[in-house]
């Protein structure tokens, strides 16, 4: 196997130490295993094209955060489906995995599928704890429509999650 | 109700293996990126314009009637220009999505690259569709009649049947041109249009 080159090994290890963003986002998004996968793979090869041109202007996590909404934004071809709606059963390997998360967070991922495609990333956004000004950044929204769709958006996460 | 912290708890623990064990699984990613399809779509349609300029010129050669040298004339100039357009569209398309945009910007810029590939390939099967079927047709009555073209335009079944199959071949190219590229493309631009005019309206909508 031909070595790594230090580009490739730091490349590897950033992605090692952020992958959960990747993941997050993916199950956001992708119901069905294939077209997660496709999306993983497609994250994973414009973050590879595009790390030589990160500058470190902002942290890592950041420019990927970003780099994986505008890949999601324009690479998939179908509408996003939730499992509800497709009458498929609430079947989600990826949330089984996790042996330590609760059924409440089992379930507000699945309410945050139900919201539509741009207040997904909105809210996801800001439960990573990204600040309305960073949000409206990456989004291309004002501050202040972040500011009042995300305070909706909770509202709206809170009553489904009570109800 | 803390969102944060149970979103936190989400993805806590390791991915099994991790998303690339190795290097050669990096090497092995491929890109199905619409974008990426686009470019490669290029890049094959002008090694086929080259193919098939090629090939007019052999035609010409071999069949030097004034009718179909004139006709292939026509094809290969509006070929040369699709040729080049292609080149140029392929040059001017972005090679990887950009993290440095907003979603916004991002999403213009590829459904901007796709429609104007889609409205290139297009127009050129208006024009290049309508003079090629009309010089097939003219070589094929000269190759199967082993007549000359002057010849075969004495009869007026000739002319008018050339016309027909002209106007009938142009029209069902275009129409699966277009078919085909709504199966490919049109429910990932349409979903882009519908993210696009949603963003637009909220930006120019001031929520108090």
């Amino acid at each position: 196997m031909a070595k790594e080159s230090p580009q490739e090994k730091e490349f590897l290890q950033l992605v090692k130490q952020h992958e959960r963003i990747i993941y997050k986002l993916v199950n956001v998004y992708a119901v069905d295993e294939e077209e997660k996968q496709d999306l993983i793979q497609e994250i994973l090869y414009q973050a590879w094209k595009g790390y030589a041109g990160f500058e470190g202007r902002s942290a890592f996590s950041t420019w990927l955060y970003r780099l994986s909404l505008n890949t999601i934004f324009t690479f998939r071809r179908k509408e996003s489906r939730n499992a509800t709606n497709s009458g498929e059963a609430v079947s989600e390997p990826w949330v089984d995995e996790q042996a330590n998360s609760s059924l409440e967070a089992k379930m507000l991922l699945k309410a945050i599928r139900e919201l539509p495609e741009l207040d997904r990333a909105l809210i996801s956004l800001h439960l990573d704890g990204y600040v309305h000004a960073e949000i409206a950044e990456v989004v291309g929204l004002t501050e202040t429509n972040v500011r009042v769709r995300v305070h909706r958006i909770k509202k709206h996460l809170i009553t489904t999650l009570n109800g | 109700m803390d969102l944060d912290k149970i979103w936190g708890e989400l993805g806590k623990e390791p991915v099994e293996g991790g998303l690339i064990k190795g290097q050669q699984q990096l090497k092995d990613v491929k890109s199905l990126h619409p974008l990426i399809e686009v470019r490669n779509n290029l890049r094959i349609t002008n090694i086929w314009g080259i193919v098939i300029s090629i090939g007019y010129i052999v035609l010409m050669i071999f069949y030097p009637y004034w009718q179909v040298i004139l006709g292939f004339s026509i094809v290969l100039t509006f070929n040369i220009v699709f040729i080049f357009q292609g080149i140029r569209l392929r040059k001017q398309l972005p090679l990887s999505v950009d993290a440095g945009h907003s979603m916004l910007h991002e999403m213009k810029v590829h459904h901007a690259a796709v429609t104007q590939w889609i409205e290139n390939q297009m127009y050129a099967a208006r024009f290049v569709f309508p003079v090629a079927a009309a010089s097939g047709f003219m070589m094929g009555g000269i190759w199967g009649s082993g007549k000359c073209l002057g010849q075969l335009f004495t009869k007026p079944i000739f002319p008018i049947s050339m016309i027909i199959s002209a106007v009938l071949f142009s029209f069902a190219g275009i129409w699966l041109a277009r078919k085909m590229f709504g199966i490919s493309y049109q429910k990932f631009l349409d979903r882009l249009k519908v993210n696009i005019d949603q963003l637009e309206s909220q930006r120019s909508t001031e929520i108090t």
